[in-house]
């Protein structure tokens, strides 16, 4: 076994050398693959990234041997693995990443072994995005922890022999997302993560979302769910999925039509030429903001590849609802629905110049935001943007990730319970003197409808949640929707109830009522002198 | 599985013994445990919670992080408070409701009770994060035992026991004291010692869960 230093180490003022991201590749590749020039993308990766030191071992593919006599050279902090096979020592490379002070989920696994061919016939091309975007990744990676990690039995471990369980079996460790209290919504009726897993490892208790282990599928759903990316997810967190994307989209390494294709990490099947893979523990976790950035940035087309109907995480209904959405979206900006497919058939040829094939390079300014309320807002104006009709699309769909909240004046008491109630602050009061406003921010909106089952007069019609997706909208930005005047004392001053409210009060005590006599004071001094 | 039930008994107790009040002498041997422990750590490399220990060993290999003096202050700073700085409680009471810690001192002794042992006069309160350490660490010692013997009756119930009194009581409190340790001193030595408890703990609850799952069966097969 023998190792290749692609580049001499960048050396420090100290003499020492940086070596921070390590990116092992298998020498192999070249024989397996049309990939022919290893050495090409090696030196490529190492000129483009100061902080990436480039190794090529020579096969069989790197062992987990060969990749503790790589580390045992180099200071790294995170490593990326360039396999020729889908299949790696997942346990004894985890255990030696650990032992050089490394974490295992920082670890990131690419099969250059797929390069075989891409669009525009270059191999090394499509190896050289596929690994800046892993080095993306794993740069982007925080460092977990302890709650953050579950024990596994390794595959194929469950049942052993007698003789066998006086050992240990491999112990594989994934991912367990925890909920960062100071970002999460909680307390203001969210659950949209608790909703949207799938294994009910998620529930709330008080205000707080409690993460049961045991249960937890590690398949990151509730990232995309939650609106205020107070999931923390190390191995893919929602900043970790963007640094990913946005190098396999924006860099320059020669690839001129990208077609993304977002599948299951186990998904060890092949994958079709021409794709770009981006795997993820589920597909249930790519946002419709993801897909429709992929899109706007130039993206031929979007492919999503669920594991099927086997798997409990992979939501087959909700990813289809998804890319639905996306689907019809494109007809009605008058794009072609087909550039966003279920499953992985081959990509359809381009309909238009992609913005990322410029000569320099250079992506369209679409804020890499991919998660989060406001994510899918900026996605669908980017997309827009190059569309002629995109002024007058209104698009109604149930996987619509955006929503228009309309409040019925003629209903509303002005009680603000949907503003408490929205984990946005899509929906926000201001009280300004003596004048109470409802504003409306239909960029924020993520259609939860969190804000309807708290308004006391919704049988009354006071408000109404379309899943709406309307460009006009969201150019418009926030709106006033209700304005209001508070009442106060006729003697101490002090506020008593909206007049909305005292008219509602009115309605309902009917006719001949003594409402007058008390709506102009209030409940504390009633009306004795001060 | 011997050498991994000694592993854990080992770092049970040696995070107990680092979280006593550090008078005494208690101390002065922790060089010599460490450098002791690491030379074993290549073990544990295949656990998650290496990183934290390893990184422990490697720190208190060199020598203490202080002059007896200075860890003394540290822990009362930390655990015994001052006029300025209340004290972050290390025992499991402090961290649930009040009404219930009646039921929480009774449900810990009756863990310890169950395996035959007592609380002697003058040491540390059932709930004290030492005393629930040095009672896991015993239970190791007792599992390791079990596996040199071939009693898989017996390895089944001590992981079982470990498995439940973790959950009920470490892995819901440890994490509530990381925090508080964490926000007062980052990089602190309590705060590292109490960090790598904690990861032990979260790794512990996992891998029992599934050892006592696959023991069940192939007890039950065999």
């Amino acid at each position: 076994m023998s190792l290749q230093t692609s580049v001499e180490p960048v050396a420090m003022s100290g003499g020492a050398s940086v070596s921070r991201i390590l990116v092992l590749l298998c020498g192999d590749a070249e024989d397996k693959t049309s990939l022919s020039d290893l050495q090409d993308v090696s030196a490529w990766l190492s000129a483009r990234h100061e902080d990436v030191r480039v190794l090529i071992q020579d096969g069989p593919c790197p062992t987990s041997q060969g990749v503790k006599t790589a580390l045992e050279g180099f200071d790294a902090q995170r490593l990326v693995l360039g396999f020729c096979s889908s299949t790696w020592p997942e346990t004894e490379v985890q255990a030696i990443v650990r032992r050089a002070g490394m974490d295992p989920l920082g670890i990131q696994v690419v099969n250059i072994g797929s390069c075989r061919a891409v669009a525009d016939g270059s191999a090394s091309a499509k190896a050289r995005l596929l690994l800046t975007a892993a080095v993306a990744h794993a740069r982007a990676f925080q460092r977990s922890r302890p709650e953050n990690l579950k024990a596994t039995l390794a595959r194929g471990q469950q049942r052993i022999s007698r003789r066998a369980l006086f050992t240990l079996p491999p112990i594989t460790y994934v991912p367990v997302p925890t909920i960062s209290a100071k970002s999460c919504a909680a307390a203001t009726q969210c659950t949209e993560c608790v909703r949207i897993c799938p294994s009910d490892a998620l529930r709330k208790v008080g205000a707080i979302i409690r993460v049961e282990r045991s249960k937890c599928l590690s398949c990151g759903a509730c990232v995309e769910a939650c609106p205020q990316r107070a999931v923390e997810f190390p191995g893919c967190s929602a900043e970790e999925f963007e640094a990913h994307l946005d190098a396999l989209l924006r860099t320059d390494a020669g690839v001129t039509e990208r077609s993304i294709l977002f599948m299951c990490g186990n998904d060890r099947a092949s994958v079709e030429d021409g794709w770009l893979p981006m795997r993820v523990p589920c597909v249930a976790m790519v946002p419709t903001a993801a897909i429709l950035h992929s899109l706007a940035a130039g993206a031929t087309a979007v492919g999503v590849r669920p594991c099927g109907p086997a798997c409990a995480a992979s939501a087959n209904e909700t990813v289809r609802g998804r890319v639905d959405y996306c689907r019809k979206l494109l007809q009605a900006l008058g794009d072609t629905p087909g550039r966003v497919v279920l499953d992985d058939a081959p990509p359809p040829a381009p309909t238009r110049a992609s913005p990322t094939s410029q000569p320099d390079g250079s992506a369209p300014a679409v804020p890499p935001r991919l998660f989060g309320a406001g994510a899918a807002a900026h996605a669908v104006e980017a997309l827009a943007a190059s569309c002629p009709q995109a002024n007058d699309v209104v698009m109604e769909h149930q996987y619509s990730p955006l929503g228009i909240v309309s409040i019925n004046p003629d209903a509303c008491t002005s009680c603000e319970a949907c503003t408490h109630a929205c984990p946005t602050g899509a929906l926000c009061s201001r009280r300004e003197d003596e004048n109470i406003s409802i504003a409306f921010n239909p960029r924020l909106c993520i259609a939860c409808g969190n804000c309807l089952p708290v308004c006391p007069e919704k049988k009354a019609g006071a408000i109404h949640l379309a899943r709406i997706t309307s460009a006009n909208e969201l150019g418009s930005g926030a709106r006033v929707v209700l304005s209001d005047q508070e009442m106060h004392c006729s003697r101490c001053g002090a506020p008593v109830a909206s007049r909305r409210m005292l008219t509602r009060i009115a309605d309902m005590l009917g006719e001949g009522n003594n409402l007058r006599r008390i709506d102009d004071i209030c409940s504390y001094c009633r009306g004795m002198p001060v | 599985m011997t050498s991994v039930a000694t592993l854990r008994q080992e770092a049970y107790r040696f995070l107990a013994l680092l979280l006593h009040y550090p008078g005494g002498g208690r101390l002065d041997p922790i060089s010599d445990i460490a450098r002791y422990l690491r030379k074993r750590s290549a073990a544990s490399s295949k656990f998650a919670f290496h990183t934290p220990w390893d990184g422990l060993l490697r720190r208190l290999e060199s020598g203490c992080p202080g002059t007896e003096r200075d860890i003394q202050a540290s822990y009362s700073r930390l655990f015994i408070g001052n006029a300025v700085q209340k004290a972050i409680p290390l025992s499991e009471c402090g961290y649930t409701d009040p009404m219930t810690s009646g039921l929480v001192l009774a449900e810990v002794e009756g863990g310890y009770g169950a395996v035959g042992l007592r609380l002697g006069p003058g040491g540390a309160a059932p709930d004290h994060i030492t005393t629930e350490l040095e009672f896991i660490s015993f239970l190791c010692g007792k599992e390791a035992e079990a596996w040199r013997s071939g009693d898989m009756g017996q390895v089944l119930d001590l992981l079982r026991r470990q498995k439940a009194f973790l959950e009920a009581h470490l892995f819901r409190w440890l994490p509530l004291l990381e925090s508080a340790v964490t926000r007062r001193e980052k990089d602190g030595f309590y705060a590292e010692v109490i960090r790598t408890s904690w990861a032990l703990v979260a790794h512990d609850v996992d891998m029992l869960g599934f050892l006592v799952s696959r023991l069940r069966e192939a007890v039950k097969v065999h």
